[in-house]
């Protein structure tokens, strides 16, 4: 490998045999991709022009009014497809062809991802395999349909937890067959190396947008920088351009599911421990003897017993803070935004609000908080009116 | 120290005769059945033995052996349980080579050290871990070395020429060819290089040459060691006949046929060795 392959020591390239000349290619035409100025002009291009970008960034005037802080929202609800999964399924796409192959392969947890390679494909022309858990199928059965309809197969991958975990163990197993034709656009800042390097240069680009609209809009910097973290691409694409301002304060949000102390969650930085699953060593839930434990979030983005290396190292040096927010907490944050911005935010997004409320109520109150609301919540109307039926009886 | 694969496969050489290894995971589909089976592979003629250690997620396994795996994770069948099971099967059969097929985090959890001398006590010869690249095993491969347990290398038809060195600089006991580009399960979709692959290998190690994924019927091991193969290990088709629902005795035909038509005697010039 030409690159560094680890983030401190987390990351790696633990895979079959078979799948170590692949990851050296991809590396090797990633490197070439990203040098050549025809390719990253036709990924601004179709950043622009078929998914919107650049998105604004939104000084949320209710909602800083009701939680005590200056709150400001990356919108990348509003890229196309409803996530900032579009960065990097285009990116991937188009890294793809260059690289010559003909068929692309994805999983999928919240379906967001899915969605993204399914559009791209449609548009460059490619076909699209997405492998998605069962579990995952049903509480996403939206996106489902939208994979469909614009073109894509959807596999539902029924054994084990039956979610994104899964999907991924699918999707590599699909890849490791059918390397010679097939590009495996993993979703997520994790994986083997280089994945989790492929996926935050696709996905800095929404750091570098917010740092120069936010120095604009205020003059100033922020205070905190606040994202939900599944495997985490959303938040590193965020926090790239921060990293070295010491003055801003990274958080990460988890999913604390119905709590920390319970056994249903997904708070790998906050309750895992190093471990190696799908081709890296990072943080893991897994038992003493390095099995891996089923999750649970109420959003299916985050619901993934890992995460990407880089947060695991960032971590451990400290320069980001990870914490995690209840299914309570993420549904409260939802129904707020809606009611005072009219906003609906993912449920994976809501995490993040979720942390800023928190926030706004202790160490940053006053202060200057810029959220990533990593996607829209359409996707997710269902499943939160079922849950507030359950709880509140109407 | 004693290393039962290298005296098994230099008696194998004097003799001229190939080697049948069977693939089973540990404690499937429950403890007792898992015993018997191995019992019945060794005395229906098994060379030496692969013996899975169940992980959660085996992202190199086909349907048949992930289930398998998960079937035992659920069942709370641990790590220690397992290597019981190996200690037992030790205790009664003092020379057949066993080896243990498992990945990477189940080593990394229990740390190196640790992990092979539990190997080292149950029994153990070899180890295979599917999903530790010599690019990240170097420390794993030395600590298994020094523990007297052979680091079995997985190597790839698309493993390149350049590549192969730094696989063989940690192999020993025998090479592990797959036979595929793909993942364990009965589809035959064999390599259309491997006899290539396998003179290459020849020119490159005196380790033995084993074959496996996808192999479960005699024609088929019989075109392997016509390849040059010095034997064929055989995982997906025993779990799938280990199923709780099929007749033990299925089992034993099976084995017992495998190890007929591939441990006989292949005279020299046959082969290319
Ligand atoms: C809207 C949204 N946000 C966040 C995530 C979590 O992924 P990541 O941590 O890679 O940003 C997902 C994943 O599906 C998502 O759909």
């Amino acid at each position: 490998m030409k690159l560094a392959t680890k983030f401190g020591h987390y990351g790696g390239t633990y895979v079959p045999e078979t799948l170590m000349p692949a990851l050296e290619e991809l590396e090797d035409r990633f490197l070439s991709f990203s040098k050549d100025s025809t390719c990253m002009e036709e990924l601004s291009r179709c950043l622009k022009h078929f998914a919107g970008r650049p998105t604004p960034i939104y000084f949320a005037n209710n909602l800083s009014q009701q939680y005590g802080a200056e709150i400001y929202l990356k919108r990348e609800d509003l890229l196309h497809g409803g996530a900032h999964k579009t960065n990097n399924a285009l990116g991937q796409a188009l890294l793809a062809k260059f690289m010559g192959k003909q068929r692309l392969i994805a999983e999928t947890g919240a379906g967001q991802h899915g969605v993204a390679c399914a559009m791209a494909g449609a548009m460059l022309g490619m076909p699209v395999e997405v492998y998605m858990g069962q579990l995952d199928c049903r509480r996403q059965i939206q996106n489902v349909e939208r994979m469909r309809l614009l073109g894509a197969t959807v596999h539902s991958v029924d054994i084990g937890g039956r979610t994104l975990k899964d999907a991924i163990n699918a999707a590599l197993r699909d890849w490791v067959s059918n390397l010679d034709y097939t590009h495996y656009v993993l979703g997520t800042a994790a994986g083997p190396h280089p994945f989790p390097t492929i996926v935050k240069f696709f996905q800095s680009i929404i750091g570098k947008e917010a740092k120069e609209q936010f120095q604009q809009m205020t003059g100033e910097r922020p205070d905190a920088i606040v994202a939900c973290v599944g495997g985490g691409s959303n938040a590193i694409g965020i926090f790239s351009a921060f990293i070295e301002m010491p003055d801003v304060t990274l958080i990460g949000v988890e999913p604390a599911g119905e709590g920390l102390g319970s056994n249903k969650h997904g708070a790998v930085i906050l309750g895992g421990s190093d471990g190696c699953l799908h081709g890296m060593i990072s943080k893991l839930l897994q038992t003493r003897d390095g099995q891996v434990q089923d999750t649970h979030s109420i959003a299916a983005g985050l619901d993934y017993p890992s995460v990407g290396p880089e947060h695991a190292h960032l971590s451990t040096t400290g320069r980001a803070i990870y914490t995690a927010v209840t299914d309570d907490e993420a549904i409260e944050a939802y129904r707020d935004l809606s009611r005072l911005e009219g906003i609906i935010p993912a449920l994976e997004s809501s995490h993040a609000i979720a942390q800023a409320k928190k926030l706004a109520s202790g160490e940053f109150q006053s202060k200057r908080i810029l959220v990533n609301v990593s996607g829209r919540g359409d996707k997710d109307m269902e499943r939160v009116i079922e849950y507030i039926t359950q709880r509140e009886g109407f | 120290m004693r290393n039962r694969i290298d005296e098994t496969f230099n008696r194998l050489g004097r003799e001229q005769r190939k080697a049948f290894i069977p693939f089973t995971v540990l404690g499937y589909p429950y403890p007792e059945r898992s015993l018997e089976a191995i019992e019945t592979m060794i005395q229906q003629g098994a060379t030496a033995l692969e013996l899975g250690l169940a992980f959660s997620d085996p992202m190199a396994d086909g349907p048949l052996i992930e289930n398998a795996d998960k079937k035992v994770v659920e069942n709370g069948f641990s790590t220690k349980k397992a290597l019981q099971l190996v200690a037992t099967v030790r205790q009664k059969h003092a020379n057949i080579p066993i080896s243990i097929m498992t990945y990477f985090n189940l080593i990394y959890k229990r740390g190196a050290q640790a992990f092979m001398r539990d190997l080292k006590e149950a029994g153990v010869d070899g180890i295979t871990i599917v999903d530790l690249p010599p690019e990240e095993g170097a420390e794993t491969f030395r600590t298994a070395h020094d523990f007297g347990i052979a680091p079995i290398m997985l190597i790839s038809p698309l493993t390149s020429k350049e590549r192969l060195p730094k696989l063989l600089q940690y192999a020993d006991g025998y090479l592990y060819l797959v036979s595929r580009a793909g993942i364990t399960g009965l589809l035959d979709n064999f390599d259309r290089s491997l006899d290539e692959l396998v003179r290459l290998l020849k020119t490159q190690s005196d380790l033995p040459i084993m074959i496996g994924f996808g192999i479960s019927k005699p024609e088929q091991a019989n075109r392997m060691l016509d390849l040059g193969a010095d034997g064929v290990i055989v995982g997906s088709k025993i779990i799938d006949l280990q199923s709780p629902s099929s007749n033990p005795k299925l089992l034993s035909n099976f084995v017992n046929e495998m190890s007929n038509s591939i441990c006989r005697f292949i005279p020299e010039k046959q082969t290319s060795r």
